[in-house]
């Protein structure tokens, strides 16, 4: 799961296999 | 011109974020990772696999098991993680329990040990209040110093104190069943949207388990806390930190101290912290 909380920043709550895998996507655009 | 590097903290959740089947599914995926867990049971003659597995709930419920529990379950995400992406936290993080959590993260503690300590704390944090009536709750909706001055009035009665400043909107408050009642009723009246009490086992980060603090620093000395180069921004005074001896001596005051968790998150937007992986359930 992704939360932005604010401008300044963003939650990537990684609980499951599929938060991984958005986690991973997001991390890689960083 | 060069876009400054984005930098992240590792952050990990407290008690409360315990489910049954926690952690199942990256198992399935890596299941090397379950070999710590399983160790750790023979070692302590435990049977935590089998509770986070397939419960009963009112173990997974027993401190003495959740903490151990969402501490796996938060190391195997960020293991998982880490196995499909090169990543490294600039800062980490963690709420009560979680603190822990993320000092096997920034690898000031090893697994093995910070899975014994959090057993122990949280079979110490019931222990220390044993016979007490006592009680914690979560006030919604009220600025925390009004919170604070409330406490303040219903220790009157029974002590009472903030235990965690969640967020603006949430505090939770710990203490004597007295004092948090008295405490709640207050808050109702100031205009608290809710007080919602909270089914824990114990007056968790208050006084009442002062006993608790002693015990785990006796068990923090056989244990050894390694420097690391990554800041962990301890609960008591929400700071970052990498000299071994204030992490643990921090540790050992969070028992009955209050968790400064809004600015602990404040103080990680300061540092720079763009993303967060908060790694374990979303609670």
């Amino acid at each position: 799961m992704i939360k932005k909380i604010d401008r300044n920043i963003e939650i990537l709550s990684i609980d499951t296999i599929q938060d991984l895998e958005l986690a991973k996507v997001k991390l890689e655009q960083l | 011109m060069t876009e400054k590097k984005r930098k992240i903290a590792f952050v990990f959740p407290g008690q409360g974020a315990q489910y049954i089947g926690m952690g199942m599914d990256l198992i399935e995926n890596s299941p090397d990772l379950l070999t710590p867990l399983t160790d750790f049971d023979s070692e302590n003659n435990l049977n935590l696999t089998a509770i986070i597995k397939e419960g009963p709930e009112e173990a997974l419920k027993d401190t003495k098991y959740t903490q151990p529990a969402i501490l796996f379950h938060s190391i195997i995400a960020m293991q998982s993680l880490q196995r499909l992406i090169s990543i490294k936290p600039d800062l980490v993080a963690g709420h009560s329990l979680g603190e822990i959590t993320s000092l096997v993260a920034n690898g000031v503690l090893n697994l093995k040990d910070a899975l014994y300590l959090v057993h122990k704390r949280g079979e110490f944090m019931i222990k220390a209040n044993e016979g007490t009536p006592f009680a914690m709750a979560a006030i919604i909706g009220l600025q925390a110093d009004e919170i604070k001055d409330i406490c303040q009035k219903a220790s009157e009665v029974g002590l009472v104190i903030v235990a965690n400043y969640n967020s603006p909107e949430q505090t939770v408050i710990s203490g004597t069943e007295a004092g948090v009642n008295s405490a709640c009723e207050l808050a109702k009246e100031r205009g608290a949207k809710r007080a919602l009490p909270l089914p824990v086992g114990g007056p968790f980060h208050s006084p009442l388990i002062a006993r608790a603090e002693q015990w785990l620093s006796e068990e923090m000395d056989k244990i050894e806390f390694r420097p690391s180069s990554i800041p962990v921004i301890s609960n008591v005074d929400a700071q970052p930190h990498t000299d071994p001896e204030e992490i643990k001596n921090n540790l050992a005051r969070q028992v009955t101290s209050s968790v400064l968790w809004v600015d602990s998150v404040k103080r990680m937007i300061e540092t720079g912290i763009r993303a967060e992986e908060g790694i374990g359930r979303d609670d």
